[in-house]
Order: C-alpha cells, then sequence, then structure tokens
C-alpha cells in the first residue's frame, strides 16, 4: 500500500467513525429530583425523590443544607425493555427532617451518569411553624401513629393485596357543625397498582365533596418504600356529638406478582410493565381495600350570640344587593338581586323572604346557585337570588335592608351582614289609581294576560262548582247499568241464540237426510191402504212429494207449494225438473179430478211413479 | 181529582225549590270565595274553597282556585298539593297544567310533579295521564251501552239478522275499555305536596330512622298506601323514596 493511500485510507475511517459516531444516539442519561410537598410544618417530614435514568458509576452525592437533616429512605432499581431499548431507572428516596423555619433552597443534585456529570434542578422547601388547623388543600398531618402510616396489621390481607393498603385522615376530628374539613384517602403501593374506584359512601352524618386530581409521592413505611396516592376530599359534618366517619374503599387493580424467590421471577416481575407496550407477565387481580374509620367529635354551633333567625351557614361569605332600577312606573316590574358568595355551602341557603305589602306583589325567581372546589381554599359557593317587584302604590320608598348571619368556625364566633336594598321612586301608571282587588274580573284578567309567564294564571270563575269530577262508590252502579249490564244481557242473548241457531241447525241436517226413508215409509202405508179397504186420495199420494221437499229444506211439509218444490229440484236436482214438473202436473190433475176419487189403480201407478221420483231424487240431490 | 192534582203540582214545585236552593247555595259560597280571592283575603278563601269539596264530592275547578288562593297567600306546599289534586280530577287543564309548571320552577327542590316511568310506559301509557277515572268510565259505560244496542239491533232486526254472530266481535271493544279502566286504576297514582321548608324525610316510619335527606315547601312527592306511626311513605320523581311525618303532607 503506497504512503498516500494509508493516508486516503486512515481518512475515511477516521471520517466513517465520526459519522457513525454523530449518527449513534446518545445514550444519556437524566436525573431529576422531585419533593413530595413544598410546605411543611417544622414537625413534618417530607419525602425528596431522585430519579436517575442511566448507569450511574458512582453514589450520588446530597448536598448540605444548613437547617435540614438528608437521611436515606430506600433504593429501588429497575429495567425495561422499550422498542428494543435497555434502559435502567435508578430511584433514590430520601427523608428531609426542617430543624428551623423559612426558605430553603436545596441545590442541584449531581450524579455521574454514563461517564457524565448531569444536575438535576434545585428545589425550594417552605418550612412553617406549628399548625393546629391546616389550610384546605395542604396535605393533613400523618397518622397519629409516631407519624408514620400503619401498615395494616392483618399480614395475611397485605399479603393478598400484594402490599397496597389505604388509609384515610382528616386535618380535623372536632369540627364544628357544617364546617369544612379537608380528609385525605392515601393508597400506599408498591409501583403495582394499575387504577382503582372509589367505593363506599359517608353515611347521612355527613357530606363528601370529591377534590379533583391527586398528588403522588414516596413515604418510608416500617421500613419499605411505597408510592403515595393522595386523594382529597372535603367533609362536612351534619349533626353534632360524636361520629364515625366511615372506611373508605376502593375497588383496586393492582398486579401481583407470579413467583418468588428466584432470580428470572424477579425479572418477569421486573419486565410486567412493558415489553414491547405488552405486559404478558403480569397477573392483575381486583381487591377491594378499606381505610380505617375516623372517629369525630362533632361540636354543636354555640348558642352564645347566635343571632335570631340564624340559618346554619357555615363559612366566610360576602353579600351583596342591587336593584335593575329605582325609577318605575306603578305596574312595572323591577329586579332586586341579591348575591351571597364564599368560602361556604350555601346550596341550603333559604329565599329571603322579601314581602312589600305596601309597595306591591313580590315574585321570586328560582336562585341560581354555584360552587366549585378550590384544592387550596375549599368549597367555594355563591347564590344570587332575583326578586321580581311590581310595585303599584306611587311614591318614594325605601326597601329596607337584608340580613344573613353566619357562624366563623375559625373564630368561633357568628357575625351578622346587613346589606341595603335601596330605594325606588313609582310614579302613577295606568293602574295605579286602582288596587287589584276593586278592578272589575274582567279587568283583572287584562292586568293578568300582562303577566302572563311572570305570575300564575288566575281562578277559574264561570264555571259549575257542583259537578263532582269523582266517582262516588254509590254511583258504580250507574255506570254498571248503563254499560255494563246491558252489555252482559246481550251477550247472554247472542250466545243463546248461538246455540239455540246450533242446535236448530243439527236437527234440519237430521231431518234432511232421513227424508227418503220417511217417504218409503210414507208410500208403503200408502201401499198397504190402496191393497186394503182404506181409502187413499190423490193428495195424500203427492203428500209424499210434500213431506220429502220438507224435511229436506226444513220446513212444513203441508206449506210446501208446487213452485217451492220446482224451485228446491231446480236448485239441488236441475236435471230431474222435467220429471218433477210432470209429477205435479199429474198431481193436480188427480186431485182436481171431476170425475170423483181416482181408482185404485191409478193411485197405485202413480204411488209407484212418485216412490221412484223419491228414490232418484233423494240419490241426486246436491244438497245436505 | 183537581185536588190530587194541586197537591201533586204542589210537592213537586217545592222539590224543584228545594233542588234549585242547594244549587244556588253552592254557587253563592263559591262567589263569596272568589270575592274573598280579589280582596286578597288568600287565607279565607283557601278555606271558604276547602268548605266547597268533601270526601265524595270534588270539584277540579274548585281545586284549581283553592291552590291559588294558598299561593297568593304564601302557602307553597299546599298550592302545589291542591294543584295536583286538580290536576288528577282534571288532567287536561291547561290552566293546572301552566300552573303546574311555573310552581315546579320556583319551588326549591329540582322535583318534578310527573311521574317517572320507563319510555316502554310512557308510550303505552301516554293517555293515563290526560284522562280521568271519571271520564274512562264514561266511556266504558257509553261503548258498552252502545255495544248492548247494536247487538240487539241484529238480534231483532231483520235485515241485520245475519250479522248477529259477527257482531260478537264488537265485544272487543267494551274488552279494551275495560283493559283501559283497569290499567288507569292501576296506574293512577295519588300526589301531594311538602308543607314546611327542611322537611325531614326518614329511612322508615318514626324520627328515630336515619334521616336521608330534607324536602323543601312545594316539593311534589307521590303517595303510597303505606301510613305508619303519623308517617307516609313518599316517592320523589327522581326516584328516592322515604317516610315523612303526615303533617307535612298537603294531600287533598
Amino acid at each position: 500500500m503506497t504512503e498516500f493511500s494509508k493516508r486516503k485510507s486512515g481518512f475515511c475511517c477516521g471520517m466513517l467513525l465520526t459519522a457513525i459516531s454523530f449518527s449513534m444516539p446518545a445514550f444519556a442519561g437524566t436525573i431529576t429530583a422531585e419533593l413530595t410537598r413544598t410546605e411543611i410544618d417544622i414537625t413534618e417530614p417530607v419525602e425528596m425523590q431522585v430519579i436517575i435514568e442511566g448507569s450511574v458509576d458512582d453514589d450520588v452525592e446530597i448536598p448540605v443544607v444548613d437547617g435540614l437533616i438528608f437521611q436515606r429512605a430506600g433504593r429501588s432499581s429497575q429495567m425495561n425493555f422499550i422498542n428494543g431499548r435497555v434502559s435502567h431507572t435508578l430511584s433514590l428516596m430520601f427523608v428531609i427532617r426542617a430543624q428551623k423555619t423559612g426558605e430553603f433552597t436545596i441545590p442541584s443534585i449531581k450524579a455521574k451518569i454514563d461517564d457524565k456529570v448531569e444536575s438535576a434542578l434545585p428545589l425550594t422547601l417552605t418550612v412553617r411553624g406549628q399548625q393546629q388547623n391546616p389550610q384546605p388543600g395542604q396535605p393533613g398531618p400523618q397518622n397519629s401513629q409516631a407519624g408514620k402510616a400503619v401498615v395494616p396489621a392483618e399480614s395475611q390481607t397485605v399479603k393478598q393485596t400484594a402490599g397496597v393498603f389505604i388509609e384515610r385522615e382528616c386535618a380535623k376530628t372536632d369540627p364544628f357543625v357544617g364546617e369544612q374539613v379537608v380528609c385525605f384517602i392515601r393508597v400506599y403501593h408498591r409501583n403495582n397498582i394499575n387504577g382503582g374506584q372509589r367505593q363506599g359512601d359517608v353515611g347521612t352524618d355527613f357530606r363528601r365533596f370529591a377534590v379533583e386530581g391527586d398528588t403522588k409521592y414516596v413515604r418510608q413505611v416500617e421500613g419499605k418504600t411505597y408510592g403515595v396516592i393522595e386523594l382529597r376530599e372535603i367533609i362536612v359534618p351534619l349533626k353534632p356529638g360524636k361520629t364515625t366517619l366511615p372506611a373508605a374503599g376502593l375497588a383496586a387493580r393492582i398486579e401481583m406478582p407470579t413467583q418468588r424467590g428466584r432470580r428470572m421471577d424477579q425479572l418477569m416481575d421486573q419486565m410486567r410493565g412493558g415489553v414491547f407496550n405488552m405486559n404478558p407477565f403480569g397477573n392483575e387481580v381486583e381487591v377491594l381495600l378499606e381505610s380505617n374509620s375516623v372517629e369525630m367529635n362533632v361540636k354543636p354551633l354555640p348558642d352564645a350570640g347566635k343571632p335570631a333567625g340564624f340559618n346554619g351557614i357555615t363559612g366566610e361569605v360576602t353579600v351583596s344587593a342591587n336593584l335593575s332600577s329605582s325609577q318605575v312606573k306603578a305596574g312595572e316590574t323591577l329586579t332586586i338581586t341579591i348575591n351571597v358568595s364564599g368560602n361556604a355551602l350555601l346550596d341550603t341557603l333559604a329565599e329571603p323572604g322579601l314581602n312589600f305589602p305596601e309597595i306591591g306583589k313580590v315574585y321570586n325567581d328560582k336562585p341560581e346557585y354555584g360552587e366549585k372546589i378550590d384544592p387550596t381554599t375549599g368549597i367555594h359557593s355563591s347564590k344570587t337570588f332575583k326578586i321580581a317587584l311590581v310595585p303599584v302604590t306611587p311614591g318614594n320608598h325605601n326597601l329596607g335592608t337584608w340580613e344573613l348571619s353566619t357562624f366563623n368556625p375559625v373564630s368561633g364566633e357568628y357575625k351578622t351582614q346587613s346589606v341595603p336594598l335601596g330605594s325606588i321612586t313609582v310614579a302613577a301608571g295606568e293602574a295605579s289609581t286602582q288596587t287589584p282587588a276593586t278592578l272589575a274580573p274582567e279587568e283583572q284578567g287584562q292586568q293578568l294576560v300582562k303577566a302572563i309567564g311572570q305570575d300564575v294564571i288566575g281562578p277559574h270563575r264561570n264555571v259549575n262548582p257542583e259537578y263532582n269530577h269523582t266517582v262516588k262508590p254509590s254511583d258504580l252502579w250507574i255506570y254498571l247499568a248503563g254499560g255494563g249490564i246491558p252489555m252482559g244481557a246481550s251477550l247472554l242473548l247472542v250466545g243463546f241464540s248461538f246455540v239455540l241457531g246450533q242446535r236448530t241447525g243439527n236437527e234440519s241436517l237430521v231431518r234432511s237426510s232421513k227424508a227418503g226413508r220417511a217417504a218409503e215409509k210414507l208410500a208403503a202405508e200408502l201401499r198397504k191402504k190402496l191393497t186394503g179397504s182404506a181409502s187413499v186420495s190423490a193428495a195424500d199420494v203427492a203428500m209424499i212429494l210434500k213431506q220429502f221437499y220438507g224435511d229436506k229444506s226444513a220446513r212444513h211439509s203441508s206449506a210446501m207449494t208446487s213452485g217451492d218444490m220446482i224451485s228446491l229440484t231446480e236448485k239441488y236436482a236441475p236435471d230431474l225438473l222435467s220429471q218433477c214438473k210432470s209429477l205435479l202436473q199429474t198431481a193436480e190433475r188427480l186431485e182436481y179430478a171431476t170425475s170423483g176419487a181416482s181408482d185404485r189403480s191409478t193411485l197405485t201407478s202413480w204411488l209407484t211413479e212418485c216412490e221412484a221420483y223419491v228414490r232418484e231424487l233423494d240419490r241426486n240431490w246436491k244438497g245436505k | 181529582m183537581i185536588y190530587r192534582l194541586l197537591v201533586f203540582c204542589f210537592f213537586t214545585a217545592t222539590a224543584a225549590q228545594a233542588e234549585a236552593a242547594a244549587v244556588s247555595d253552592v254557587k253563592a259560597e263559591f262567589e263569596q270565595a272568589l270575592n274573598l280571592y280579589d280582596s286578597s283575603k288568600y287565607k279565607e278563601s283557601a278555606s271558604a274553597f276547602a268548605a266547597l269539596l268533601t270526601s265524595n264530592h270534588r270539584n277540579g275547578h274548585v281545586l284549581y282556585n283553592q291552590a291559588l288562593a294558598y299561593y297568593r297567600a304564601g302557602d307553597f306546599g299546599r298550592a302545589m298539593g291542591a294543584l295536583l289534586a286538580a290536576r288528577a280530577l282534571m288532567p287536561r287543564d291547561p290552566d293546572v297544567r301552566s300552573n303546574l309548571k311555573f310552581l315546579e320552577a320556583r319551588i326549591q327542590d329540582k322535583l318534578s310533579a310527573a311521574p317517572e316511568r320507563d319510555a316502554f310506559e310512557r308510550i303505552l301509557n301516554f293517555w293515563v295521564g290526560g284522562i280521568s277515572v271519571k271520564e274512562v268510565l264514561v266511556v266504558n259505560a257509553v261503548v258498552g251501552f252502545l255495544f248492548a244496542l247494536i247487538v240487539l239491533a241484529t238480534l231483532v232486526i231483520r235485515r241485520l239478522k245475519p250479522y248477529r254472530y259477527t257482531s260478537l266481535w264488537l265485544v272487543l271493544v267494551p274488552v279494551l275499555t275495560i283493559m283501559l279502566v283497569a290499567t288507569k286504576l292501576s296506574l293512577e297514582e295519588s300526589w301531594g305536596a311538602i308543607i314546611p321548608n327542611g322537611a325531614k324525610v326518614y329511612s322508615g316510619p318514626g324520627a328515630t330512622n336515619t334521616l336521608l335527606f330534607n324536602l323543601n315547601a312545594g316539593a311534589p312527592v307521590q303517595l303510597s298506601g303505606s301510613t305508619n306511626a303519623g308517617f307516609r311513605m313518599v316517592r320523589l320523581s327522581d326516584g328516592k323514596k322515604g317516610w315523612v311525618a303526615e303533617q307535612d303532607l298537603a294531600v287533598f
């Protein structure tokens, strides 16, 4: 290789390495530090968490701050595989205790990560003097047992919930009735909680208002490090005396460890948070956690100094009032607006109850109410009353003042605020010379038309007050008689006629089916008479035909006429129509013969002819 | 004969006069109550209207006027109670409906005087709220009578005889009206209203039970038939239930 080619290849390699080094992703680590709280009492400790991402070469050095004591509280590490990359995370916990009050600055915490010195941002901590009642929105005091949360004694329960538990604590356990008390629900976990839902109620002795959002920090409990999710709520006791704030419930989804002991299982447990954003190694279960209950001694509002008509409002409020107009005509409406707002619950505040009988009529509109919960100031509510006044008496009128008494739980004293409602000048209007009572009903109606939508519709006048809109028990029979009885009777009648018709129909059918045999029987009787000495007439022989047709048509035999028989033959045996006509002509000739009774031989042959015809007719009859 | 006729006329006239006198008494009292209302003597007016009501004779217009008198007197609770009773007797009266809406908008509690029913029940029984019990009974009686007339006609009139069995299908109509009566009676609700502000509602009959919530004057409540120890079970339009002291209820 020549000198030139060596230099060329060296230059190219250098360029290549430089390009590679620039193109490689920078694996720089990060360090962050945060305090769980930025304001504490001098008696309270505070936790500081330092999170380092990347490989730490040396131990982290904590700066020295005059007036603060730092104490190591724990250490945990985690390895994650995310999108094909491996990252290390180291969490260091410190407990800081203050020796004096004041504002402290914790300088940047530095660490050598991946051979580079990285530093976190400085932190500020404010230490105040010891307070009895923490302000709403501020973290409350710790559990009374040695200032630390206590893991529930039932280790079995703890084991079943993989170390997750909750505690309930209130900033004050001896509030006044109606006083806002900040309470905390702290969920302790070991980074194994995936979510949860609040369960349970506070009962009827309290009102509960949830504060949005939560605070997360780390705390040491009995030598173990727990992550804490702190939820806040405002509790307002409703009744005085010793009472118990029930335990809070939480339906939590937690990750249960798969197995214990082996290094690979521990690795799997650590990986349950994310492998390509999946959780194949997790074992999530839902458990119901219950906190401790809180005993409270709710103090009644003092009787001393209680103003007459005190309505139970506890807190600090401001009252204001204004008029929509101070100059109106009689009959015109003006609106008095009274607004009450402040750090108190005003939803139960009753309407002002204003009444000005000498001036005019008062109509109360529905009050407007709004409330919001501020994490720092608690419940702030506002109630606005709008009262419509329709003055009818002209002149200058002073509407007086409106008073509202409240109780301040901090000072323990009552306070009455009086707000002037203002004065109005009422000029004479169209209807000002007459009071409503002297107006004629028609004129009153006109006045009422003017006020539609702003007032009730007037009374009913031209109506019949005697009409009974109800049904007396004794009158029920009238409705029965009017409708039920005729209906029932007609149903019975129809049913009866139906049954009767069915029976009649059946008899007709039977009679029709036996018509042929009846005719044969009659013919045999006549033949017997003809061979004997009994007299037989042509009419007797014709009766065979009449009887047959009568049975077939369910009619009386003697009522059958020639026309009827011809019609029936035409309908049911049209092929035998000519034969029928011929027989009937013969019957007429024989019946009306002038030579007297027909001789027996003629009658006998005619009888035979009728018999044969009837037999044929019966066979060919096309009806039932 | 003439004497008997005169006696008959005398007694008939006397009876008619007595009837007319009774009629004019009620009307006179009604007018008197209205005069008291117009004179702004609302409490007296309400009492006068109440005197016109008995357990067997209730007039919707009297109850309506009584409600207005209570309202003017500032008694929200009794005003709402009387108006609800007027609604039961005159469900389609526009003034009753309008004033009910007016009062609902002015009560402190966010409650409605309409019963809470699911969509299916509302669709199937949309007519229940628009007709009173008496009207349903009258319709039922008229339909039954008409049915009887038609059926008898088919039995008697020769030309209609072939249709006498077909007329049996008409029995579906009175059967339907009987079902309507039964539905109306089963869905008929009794309503009342709360009289004082802050009336306590307990979980059981008695003040020793758990206090559930408070209700304010004018809150409309559905009454159940259960009463015990001076308490009555009520149901609100938002589904809540509880027991209220009967003295706190305005039931007309």
